[in-house]
């Protein structure tokens, strides 16, 4: 299945895109999906720690099974002012 | 009791249902305390006081810069150099007159926060940096304040109202550390000088964050209590993510651990700079007379470099880590700035980027102008 990934902030920087698809087999938790992210775009690694991250509208535990067609917004911290 | 100024002021929003003569009362008896006259405060300031909001308090003790203005618009070329809280009166007294402005002229800490958000009603967070994000959000959670958060990068905002209770005092929201309980590696994530921000984007998500003052001061609508509102100026595009509290938080769950403010700097990994390697003026005009080979860099604005120089090469110090290409590893960095606050930071950027022996010029150009020459202009 497919899901895609919107980035916000530090995120689009270091992903070079605002948005990535991920192909995975159906059943796939967010917790695997960023995995899969994270090897396929090593960059976003610095931000795994300290970021939120949320399937379609709602912010979603890592154990959350995705289903084709979701959008995750990886959704790193922000402090400018 | 409104006055026949005020029923004339605010007519146009007297007329709103929602808010008639019973909410501009509320607005008029409100206490906001604005946290930063930056991008986000500005704005925010210049609407709560236009809109009738009774007691509006400030804090900063920073002066005015002419890169404020692209996106500080409550400030004038002329009032470069002056203090904001004092020009920040000035024009919001002219605007409204009837605006209680209290000023902090200082720098909100761990020492103070609790004594000053007690004082008022709602906190507006509308700082520049992770150590006061924490801050406000724990001093909030302590003493029970709701807090209106808005921060921006580059394209991108995010609104949000964290803490909120209801009228028993339970919380009804997360708060920062729900959603975000772990800060970022220090330095990684930039702020507004580092990374650069379209100007009207604090315009926007600071009147966001204004919206959700008045909101909850007059008890419409729905505020941004369980929801992260995420702009995104490239798409011009909105989203509302709803979010819950951490029953585990640290400062906001069933359990918590932290019952006082702590060393917020520290927690978000922000090094003392103080022992880090300087030089002093004196010194480096030795090494001069000595024509020892190094690398002189002037890390302030091309502007500042217009008014006073010392000579070598200049990157703005927002951009030395995205042009480190541009630095020497086989000699001695020497590093300045106006006072040697910049050239510190620089210089520890430096030496964890693995340069050898990168040294702050100690009090910069002010300094050089006092002991060496005193033809560099002090400014």
């Amino acid at each position: 299945m497919k899901v895609s990934v919107r980035f916000y902030a530090m995120s689009r920087d270091l992903a070079g895109a605002s948005e990535r698809e991920l192909e995975l087999p159906s059943g796939t938790t967010l917790s695997i999906a960023l995995e899969q992210l994270f090897q396929d775009v090593p960059a976003l690694k610095v931000l795994r720690t300290s970021s939120l991250f949320a399937v379609g509208l709602d912010y979603v535990s890592h154990d959350t099974v995705l289903e084709a067609g979701n959008v995750i917004s990886f959704i790193p911290p922000v402090q400018g002012g | 009791m409104l006055t026949d100024e005020e029923l004339q002021r605010y007519s146009r929003q007297l007329l709103l249902p929602e808010l008639g003569q019973a909410g501009q009362e509320k607005l008029k008896q409100a206490r906001v305390l604005i946290v930063g006259m930056g991008g986000l405060g500005t704005p925010l300031a210049l609407y709560l006081a236009a809109a009738g909001v009774g007691t509006l308090g400030l804090v900063d003790d920073t002066n005015i810069e002419l890169s404020n203005l692209h996106r500080q618009v409550l400030f004038g070329t002329d009032s470069i150099g002056k203090s904001k809280l004092d020009i920040a009166r000035e024009k919001l007294f002219d605007l409204n007159p009837n605006c209680n402005i209290r000023l902090h002229t200082t720098r909100l800490d761990s020492s103070n926060a609790l004594e000053i958000f007690r004082e008022y009603d709602v906190v507006a967070d509308a700082t520049d940096n992770f150590p006061s994000r924490y801050l406000i959000n724990d001093a909030c959670v302590l003493t029970g304040i709701p807090n209106v958060y808005g921060s921006v990068f580059k394209f991108d905002g995010q609104v949000s109202v964290f803490g909120a209770r209801d009228s028993s005092g339970k919380s009804t929201g997360p708060c920062y550390r729900c959603l975000y309980p772990i800060p970022p590696t220090a330095d990684l994530i930039p702020s507004c000088a580092a990374g650069g921000v379209l100007g009207v984007l604090p315009g926007i998500i600071g009147l966001m964050q204004g919206t959700e003052v008045l909101k909850i001061i007059l008890g419409v609508g729905e505020p941004l209590i369980g929801a992260l509102l995420l702009f995104d100026a490239l798409r011009m595009d909105s989203r509302r993510i709803r979010i819950q509290r951490n029953i585990s938080c640290v400062v906001c769950g069933n359990n918590p651990a932290i019952h006082q403010l702590i060393d917020y700097r520290a927690f978000c990994g922000e090094r003392d700079l103080t022992n880090n390697p300087e030089i002093s003026v004196q010194d480096y005009s030795a090494m001069r007379a000595r024509s020892e080979d190094h690398f002189l860099l002037d890390v302030r604005e091309p502007f500042e470099r217009e008014i006073a120089s010392i000579g070598g090469t200049l990157i703005p110090t927002g951009e030395v880590a995205s042009r480190l290409n541009e630095l020497p590893h086989d000699k001695p960095i020497i590093v300045y700035c106006h006072l040697g606050i910049r050239s510190l930071r620089v210089q520890a950027l430096l030496q964890s980027a693995g340069f050898t022996n990168p040294l702050s010029l100690k009090g910069g150009t002010a300094a050089w102008s006092d002991a060496i020459d005193p033809t560099v202009a002090k400014y």
